[in-house]
């Protein structure tokens, strides 16, 4: 039995399945990383002297770091808005080509994101120094994860998932652009955390 | 968003790499405005201007949210606002008078060695 709705749209919503289950999915990852940023909020503004010292300046110290893996997210964001495109346009080796590139730039953004941590944990700085890196490594840790969950999804697309183009090539296009709705919010909580952590402390 | 038109598509490829430009120019200027140690609130305030910035050029253009379904801008107005009551009633309402203080950053004092006994 054929599932409805993979690639006509509803008559009601006038949208496909996955780009309303996505949309629906990223109100709920809004509520997520608003929670933790109301955290942010919440303790920073209960201490009367912020930063903390050590984390205040190593932050700081990591901000040229976080200002790399924000361009790296944002060409990122591109090469998956590119690879939708792409194949919009009939051009599958294209889409596949930015989706590789997609992956190895937040590969590149993971390698950033070890060698910033292995920096804090050599000078003694952990989630239990104090609040800003218990907050820093809550917050960044927790992306980090949703960008290895999007690897594992767009290594699945461009391997196992890529058949779906020879029989399906309109249900394919729409997973490439379901993915790259998640893709860009991870990019959109990033734009927001990099400053917060990073240049305002 | 569901175009297949071609020219629509290539129009919006350009679009792209005008944001692409536009998010890299942003970003080292976020960065440049933290060399000139303004007050905290505009310091804040620049910075969250600059990010929101951002973030409607990452929702409209990249995730096609300039043309999308209502279903979709209700379910997002109501994220939106739901969000606001997450980050601001918790700061609005604290009716805590204690702030934590320096004395969490105190290092402690180490215990006093305990005595064998002899």
């Amino acid at each position: 039995m054929d599932i409805p709705y993979t690639v006509k749209t509803r008559p009601d919503t006038g949208l496909y399945n996955g780009k309303m289950g996505i949309w629906l999915f990223l109100a709920s990852e809004v509520m997520l990383f608003g929670a933790l940023f109301s955290t942010y909020v919440f303790l920073r503004t209960n201490y009367e002297h912020w930063p903390p010292p050590r984390s205040g300046e190593a932050l700081s110290d990591s901000r040229w770091l976080a200002m790399v893996n924000t361009f790296v997210l944002i060409i990122s964001s591109v090469t998956m808005v590119m690879s939708w495109a792409s194949l919009k346009l009939g051009k599958f080796k294209d889409a596949q080509r930015h989706l590789l590139f997609t992956l190895l730039l937040a590969g590149v953004f993971m390698v950033i994101k070890t060698v910033e941590y292995s920096l804090k944990f050599s000078h003694g700085l952990e989630p239990s120094t104090d609040v800003l890196m218990a907050m820093y490594f809550t917050m960044t840790g927790l992306h980090g994860l949703h960008i290895l969950g999007g690897m594992v999804v767009i290594g699945y697309l461009m391997g196992p998932g890529k058949k779906m183009w020879e029989t399906e090539p309109e249900r394919y296009t729409n997973r490439i652009e379901v993915t790259g709705l998640y893709w860009h919010f991870v990019d959109l909580v990033w734009i927001f955390l990099f400053p917060t952590i990073y240049l305002m402390n | 968003m569901s175009e297949s038109n071609p020219e629509a598509i290539k129009k919006q490829v350009k679009a792209y790499i005008g944001v692409l430009i536009a998010l890299c120019f942003f970003t080292v200027f976020t960065v440049g405005v933290t060399y000139f140690h303004l007050p905290t609130a505009l310091a804040l305030a620049i910075g969250l201007a600059i990010a929101l910035t951002k973030g409607s050029m990452v929702g409209l253009i990249f995730m096609h949210l300039n043309h999308e379904k209502r279903f979709i801008y209700a379910s997002l107005s109501l994220t939106a606002f739901l969000f606001f009551v997450c980050l601001l009633v918790p700061v609005m309402t604290d009716k805590s008078s204690t702030r934590m203080d320096e004395h969490m950053y105190h290092t402690p004092t180490p215990a006093p060695e305990a005595s064998n006994g002899h």
